[in-house]
């Protein structure tokens, strides 16, 4: 019986690797975002 | 009865706890129709889901009966390749969350649309009255379609479980989907999306899970049913190997033109809780297609290839082989009722395309909130019929093509490319995005069909002589669609004027909503009526008024007033 080393899993599993990275990065950096874009206006009101 | 279904006794836990569930469906469905005043209520919830549900719902709302009967089908007659669903699949939905959620959720509220096609109206200034008319008839025939789909597969299953026939199956599917949607409207199909997609999303964990610690890994087993199982081009070689993989990837295409997906995005309660309900929407993702793929190749190791007759069975009977019959009985129930979780979403988005889109529209542009909400209730019903009754006619035809090809991919193409150009491209014009979804509505429905009109006219033996060539016929329509869909949006609309002021909307993406608003509320938004009244005199002149100002210049509110 062949190995389950036959199968290319980094093929078939990478791309899901990749983009559970992409979602820990845009989550990261969107709270950042929202972070920074929040604090400006707060700055910008308060300056008034 | 019960025992003559594959659940064998099984089949009276199922259709108990499916009775149950369907109690609880109509308790949110009466519980919800307390909470609707206007038609924004009943169609996006007044803005006010939370972010767990959102993100529950908007993956619920389009992957139930895909996932749960497609998937493992696709799995069990390819092989591992089928794992290349999520392909596409899962980045094109982080970027609708990363690069369409904000823009869209920001702008409907100011522009106060609660309908895609209204938001192209506002967007786009259209005075014509043609993208809102266009791409309204568009929503309406695919999401019609999509909704008879879901109820061929909940119909089926029904039939297979318990012997009841799928005559009754799709009769009782359709009648509490539309019940409970007419009853509630948004509020009730997100809370019954989140119930169910978190039902479904256990199954799809436990399955593999037990199947893995009978069998181990499915890949050995595989290979010695045949080597095209294991492969990740499933055998194929050469341009069959990039149209096979092109294919599963532009499945991803369909997302920003979906519009029971985008309502999501504008029907959520703060801006800044998009981050977490797309952080719940992806890991729903992951798990969901790595399950439903798993569960489709267990299927093919214990039954063997050609085991099970029916490839829309496989789910199930892997449930009922690993499971003792209560707990079989208790997640085929919730599998079906998470088939209706699609249904009823489509419906309504399809619902407000006629009675916000059309009626309140073109017909009577000054009826009353009461009486929207009275008529969206009528047409649910009225199109919750007409899509049982195509679920009746359409009922031997794959679940699989019938989502696919004809209302994931016909909306894709159409709406898709506007939408995307709506919130990043200041140069798209109406007369772009109305080529635009006619070319894209009818490439899908072409390429489709593209093998047998190739039959008709003598031509396939030409095609034949070339892998490219026949590859290019056998891929997925959507692909094709989406990008003579696109090309024709930007030639026509750099052909064409855009409308004045954008710069001022689209300064507005990149501020928070309370920054454009003059209003006092706590969230910085008016208290407005957000399908045309206007009922908040500003107190200084905003970004928000400027954007407005341009809304009414193109005289779209010149008859909207209450």
């Amino acid at each position: 019986m062949p190995e389950s080393g036959s199968v290319e899993l980094i093929w078939l599993f990478g791309p899901f690797v990749l983009y559970l990275a992409m979602l820990v990065v845009y989550y990261v950096w969107e709270g950042k975002r929202e972070k920074r874009l929040r604090e400006r206006y707060e700055e910008a009101k308060h300056g008034q | 009865m019960a025992s003559e279904g594959l659940a064998g006794s099984a089949g009276s836990w199922v259709l108990g706890t499916f009775a149950v569930y369907l109690l609880v469906l109509l308790g949110i469905g009466l519980y919800s129709s307390r909470l609707m005043d206007s038609v924004d209520d009943y169609v996006i919830g007044g803005r006010s889901v939370g972010p767990v549900v959102t993100g529950f719902s908007e993956r619920a709302s389009e992957m139930s009966g895909w996932l749960t009967l497609g998937v493992p089908s696709d799995a069990f007659g390819t092989g591992v390749m089928a794992f290349y669903n999520g392909l596409g699949m899962i980045p094109a939905d982080l970027f609708a969350w990363a690069g369409i959620a904000k823009r869209l959720r920001k702008y409907t509220e100011i522009v106060k649309a609660v309908t895609l096609p209204t938001f192209f109206e506002t967007r786009l200034q259209d005075d014509t009255g043609y993208v809102k008319g266009v791409s309204a008839f568009v929503l309406m025939l695919f999401e019609g379609g999509y909704v008879g789909a879901q109820i061929v597969a909940a119909g089926t299953l029904l039939e297979v479980l318990t012997g009841v026939s799928s005559l009754v199956g799709i009769l009782v599917g359709g009648v509490i989907v539309v019940g409970y949607t007419m009853l509630g409207g948004y509020f009730a199909v997100a809370w019954s999306d989140y119930v169910q997609g978190a039902i479904i999303l256990v199954a799809f964990i436990i399955l593999p899970i037990i199947a893995f610690t009978n069998y181990g890994l499915p890949f050995g087993d595989l290979a010695s049913v045949g080597s095209s199982y294991t492969s990740v081009t499933a055998g194929m070689t050469g341009w069959a190997a990039i149209f096979g993989i092109i294919s599963y990837a532009a499945i991803g295409l369909g997302i920003p033109g979906n519009p029971h997906v985008m309502v999501r995005f504008m029907g959520i309660d703060e801006v800044e809780n998009i981050r977490l309900a797309a952080l719940v929407a992806q890991l729903f993702m992951f798990v969901a297609y790595i399950g439903a793929g798993f569960v489709g190749l267990y299927a093919l190791v214990v039954f063997g290839q050609g085991g099970i007759e029916d490839p829309n069975n496989v789910m199930p009977l892997l449930t009922l082989e690993f499971f003792p019959g209560a707990i079989a009985g208790i997640i085929l129930a919730a599998a079906l009722a998470a088939m209706m979780s699609s249904a009823d979403s489509q419906l309504l988005v399809a619902t407000s395309a006629i009675v916000e889109d059309v009626y309140h529209g073109y017909v009577n542009p000054d009826a009353s909130q009461e009486r929207l909400v009275r008529y969206s209730q009528y047409v649910t019903l009225g199109l919750g019929a007409a899509s049982v009754a195509f679920a009746l006619l359409a009922q031997n035809t794959p679940i699989y093509t019938l989502v696919l090809d004809y209302a994931w991919g016909g909306l894709g193409a159409a709406i898709g490319p506007t939408l995307i150009a709506a919130v990043w491209w200041k140069r798209v014009t109406a007369t772009g995005s109305v080529a635009s979804m006619i070319v894209g509505t009818t490439t899908m429905v072409i390429w489709t069909q593209l093998s047998t009109i190739l039959e008709l006219l003598g031509l396939m033996g030409a095609i034949e002589g070339s892998p490219f060539l026949t590859g290019l016929v056998g891929v997925y329509g959507l692909f094709p669609a989406f990008i003579l869909s696109t090309a024709t949006l930007i030639v026509v609309s750099l052909l064409t004027t855009p409308p004045e002021g954008v710069d001022d909307h689209f300064d507005s993406f990149n501020k928070p909503l309370s920054s454009l608003s003059s209003a006092d509320d706590p969230t910085g938004t008016p208290d407005y009526v957000t399908d045309g009244g206007r009922d908040v005199e500003p107190k200084a002149v905003t970004e928000t008024d400027t954007i407005r100002a341009h809304v009414t210049a193109s005289e779209y509110w010149d008859e909207g007033d209450e």
